[in-house]
């Protein structure tokens, strides 16, 4: 297993997509401070012009690339066949998706290091700095992130492993990161559920759901729900790919 | 320690009611290359990916380096495979692609990854991405990376598909040396016979997913034993004749007399024959070669 993480560690830093990413992400962070200046010079409401208003505003943005980011770094092995060389020698199928999901955790918290980097630098150039950031509560919201993205990232590497190819599992990760999913699906289950009287927001239970609407500060039961829908995608999504690597052969 | 490094026992491989393997049982000596004969479809790869553990068997079993599936935990470390098309990161170079599965096994020491790089011939593509390498360069590639971890069986499937003639006495040359210098046991598959028959030191004929024959290289070489044809205008006297030469292993085909273990005594039979009395119409060797040894095994013409 050990070996295994090497393997995909090693891989990770030698793929260009890990940097193009990373850095997309930077720059991503440094325009949306220039957009919350202009939005604050127009008088606009929602604008403060901080940098956590800044990080937050990218990071729900960035779970496209994250998405997009997922697909490629567990498709690599599948499309070029590398899978062929690797997945008999492990003596767990799940071993070697776990060692996948691993690397892609440490790059998770690497490049939210780097979007608070590119907010830093942003809100410094056009903003009025960091300011006031209340470090216990970012430090939640990190967390919530954190395992938010874990849950996303677990739903992208299942469906990565149950259809064998990037096009379908891409289009779910674009759907989910840009939570255009939740604003159309889950917006008509609502309507569906109002019908019968019964008010209830599944985007809220929902990974892209959480990510697009996850702030710092949130009350304790909001965090309590963040934590429960991210570790939830984690254990049913990593079950479900276990049981897709199991019974299937390595093509 | 068991003489045979593989042993299959009624291995099974089933998708829905196509059997791709039926029951496979067949035995791999240590050191040996096994030459699995077979056409497309055949059920050569799947054979493979079962034994490299990249497939699960429906039904039987096998041992491999002494340990019996699916407790593997060993023998999965001591088997290299290069499977179809090698696989490989384009944008890698050869020795970071070597580098990335040398780090599964925690041998990553460059000085072995370079030995590695010279036995399969890339030792001079430095940071050249394996993306622009050749058919050939590709396929040597997958060679090496099934060498990572020294293994004691080399699994290669259709490893000369593609390639010009270079290629193919490349490959062979290195499968050969690693086989001779390392010991290392070879199975290899290819429907390119002639090339087969060059490296093997055992076979296994499989078709419609069945082994129909397993046997020995000296088992082949007498299975196909050439022998001279004869063609004269009366074949019972010639066996008169050839009797008293002291060939006796004559049989008589389709008007023809079939000669064996006289390949080098063609001169002295014509010369008899004529002293005899009987006209030779024809005299000449002949033998069959693998490819048609395997097309009558499947009864094809």
């Amino acid at each position: 297993m050990l070996g295994n993480i090497s393997l995909d560690m090693f891989v990770m830093r030698k793929k260009k997509s890990s940097y193009v990413i990373a850095l997309l992400m930077f720059g991503a962070a440094v325009v949306f401070s220039l957009i919350e200046k202009v939005t604050m010079s127009n008088g606009s409401e929602g604008a403060d012009g901080t940098f956590i208003s800044v990080f937050t505003s990218n990071v729900s943005s960035c779970c496209l690339f994250f998405g997009i980011f997922f697909v490629m770094f567990a498709c690599t092995d599948l499309k070029n066949g590398y899978i062929k060389n690797v997945a008999g020698s492990v003596s767990s199928r799940m071993g070697y998706i776990l060692s996948k999901e691993t690397a892609l955790a440490v790059y998770i918290l690497l490049a939210l290091a780097v979007n608070a980097l590119g907010a830093v630098v942003g809100s410094t150039l056009f903003l009025n700095g960091i300011g006031d950031l209340d470090a216990s509560d970012f430090i939640v919201y990190i967390a919530e992130l954190y395992v938010l993205l874990l849950g996303f990232m677990s739903l992208i590497v299942f469906f990565v492993f149950l259809l064998r190819n990037s096009t379908g599992p891409m289009i779910i990760a674009v759907l989910l990161g840009t939570n255009l999913f939740g604003n159309t699906f889950y917006r008509l289950i609502a309507m569906l559920l109002a019908k019968a009287d019964i008010e209830f927001n599944s985007n809220y239970i929902s990974v892209s759901g959480q990510l697009a609407s996850v702030r710092p500060g949130a009350d304790g039961k909001d965090i309590l729900v963040t934590f429960a829908v991210g570790a939830a995608y984690i254990v049913i999504f990593n079950f479900l790919t276990w049981c897709a690597m199991e019974k299937k052969d390595i093509a | 320690m068991s003489e045979y490094i593989l042993k299959t026992q009624a291995l099974t491989k089933r998708y829905g009611s196509f059997a791709a393997n039926d029951s496979i049982s067949l035995t791999i000596r240590k050191g040996a290359i096994y030459g699995l004969v077979g056409r497309n479809g055949a059920g050569k790869t799947t054979f493979m990916k079962m034994i490299c553990s990249l497939s699960k068997p429906t039904s039987g079993s096998f041992e491999l380096c002494g340990e019996t599936y699916p407790q593997l935990r060993r023998a999965r470390t001591k088997i290299g495979n290069l499977i179809e098309a090698p696989g490989i990161y384009a944008g890698m170079s050869a020795y970071d692609n070597l580098k990335a599965k040398a780090k599964l096994y925690g041998t990553d020491d460059r000085k072995k990854i370079e030995a590695i790089l010279e036995t399969v011939g890339l030792a001079n593509t430095g940071s050249k991405h394996a993306g622009s390498f050749s058919l050939g360069m590709r396929q040597r590639l997958g060679i090496g990376l099934a060498l990572i971890g020294e293994p004691e069986v080399l699994v290669l499937d259709e490893p000369i598909n593609g390639l010009d003639p270079t290629g193919v006495a490349e490959i062979r040359e290195t499968i050969k040396r690693l086989n001779t210098e390392r010991g290392m046991t070879v199975l290899i598959s290819s429907h390119i016979l002639s090339e087969l028959a060059k490296l093997s030191t055992d076979y296994g004929f499989i078709d419609k997913g069945c082994l129909i024959k397993e046997l020995s290289e000296q088992q082949l070489l007498d299975d196909c034993a050439e022998f001279v044809r004869l063609n004269v205008n009366d074949r019972q006297a010639a066996q008169g004749v050839l009797r008293r030469l002291g060939i006796t292993e004559i049989t008589d085909e389709n008007g023809q007399l079939h000669l064996t273990d006289c390949m080098e005594r063609t001169d002295e039979i014509t010369e008899a024959l004529v002293k005899g009395g009987i006209r030779v119409y024809e005299i000449a060797k002949q033998g069959i070669d693998l490819e048609s040894y395997y097309l009558e095994l499947i009864g094809k013409e």
